[in-house]
């Protein structure tokens, strides 16, 4: 039997691990998932930025592989669909440097996504998401073999950039993409 | 789909042992390896590859997974040999349980599935296993040689 692998959102002091591998997350100006949450959204500025808070993912096996799975990749469909003034950037956390809680104002914006503020986030500033695509994903290291369980691999982080040209409402939603290979 | 190693001894190692149990792929015998076979669900697709000497098996299940979507499978297996000191290789890359199969050469890391493999210590092993035994046939072929010459 294959090994069962979900993604999770790691969000809240717990933190809870939100498995979200056949659903959306949406990312807005609170510390929380939701599928469809209009209560904090990011304000947009009269200058500079504001940021969703970030985003925390990483991969869990819930079902343990009969070997091994390692080669772990990450990307998008390389087109920044979220409309004028959006942007998102994305960098990595090794899992033993661990989670940090997103902080920030809710309903206005998230605390920049730095290593000054994560610890182990790299590189710092993140890079632009839509940079990774199936042809040149980022590589995410992490390995599990059997017959364990659990959380594994580094962490992806990314968040939302808002800047003063962008519109009200909710932006169009984006494909996030994890790979694996087991053996 | 469901992998069946047989070894030169006829011998076979299932993926599955009929007892609830799954075998790993690294657990397969590589030194005595024959034949590697991928057989569909419902039985209708049979891929046997036949390894020559020197070849090493190449297996993995490449899995896709966008978030709010779908999984999306590749079984991706072939061999690798080194010739004449160039890596050499040809894999197959089996989708929807074996309905569509591609087959390539290298791999390409800019291809959406026909990137390397990170290998497992079984893999490197017999890699290195290879390389000497091509080491000691290069030697034997020199020594050979040597003899030759020297009775002419």
């Amino acid at each position: 039997m294959a090994a069962t692998v979900t993604i999770r959102r790691w969000h809240g002091a717990g933190p809870t691990k939100t498995d979200i591998t056949s659903i959306n997350t949406r990312a807005n100006a609170e510390d929380a998932h939701s599928t469809a949450g209009t209560t904090n959204p990011i304000q947009i500025p009269a200058s500079g930025t504001n940021y969703s808070y970030w985003v925390t993912t990483r991969l869990s096996c819930d079902v343990t592989p009969a070997g091994t799975i390692n080669n772990v990749k990450w990307y998008t469909d390389g087109a920044n669909g979220f409309g004028t003034g959006v942007t998102a950037k994305v960098g990595s956390v090794p899992f033993a440097t661990g989670y940090t809680q997103a902080t920030g104002t809710p309903g206005t914006t998230g605390t920049q996504l730095l290593v000054a503020n994560y610890p182990g986030f790299t590189p710092s500033p993140g890079d632009d998401m839509f940079s990774f695509t199936s042809g040149s994903p980022k590589s995410i290291t992490g390995t599990i073999s059997n017959p364990s369980t659990g959380d594994f691999g580094d962490f992806v982080v990314y968040q939302i950039e808002v800047g003063t040209t962008a519109g009200p409402g909710a932006t169009p939603q984006e494909t996030i993409t994890w790979k694996f290979d087991e053996t | 789909m469901q992998w069946l190693a047989t070894y030169t001894d006829g011998s076979t190692l299932g993926q599955y042992n009929g007892t609830g149990g799954e075998h790993s792929s690294e657990e397969i015998d590589r030194r005595k390896l024959a034949c590697f076979a991928l057989i569909s669900e419902d039985g209708e697709h049979f891929i046997q590859l036949h390894l020559e000497p020197g070849q090493r098996l190449i297996f993995r299940r490449r899995v896709e997974q966008s978030v709010g979507g779908s999984p999306v499978v590749c079984y991706l297996f072939g061999w690798q040999q080194t010739i004449h000191g160039q890596n050499v290789q040809s894999i197959w890359y089996v989708f929807d349980e074996g309905a569509r199969i591609e087959l390539a050469g290298r791999f390409q890391e800019s291809h959406r599935w026909f990137y390397a493999v990170e290998p497992v210590p079984c893999e490197v092993e017999d890699a290195l296993r290879k390389l000497e035994e091509l080491g000691n046939e290069s030697r034997e072929q020199q020594r050979e040689s040597d003899s030759a010459r020297s009775s002419s």
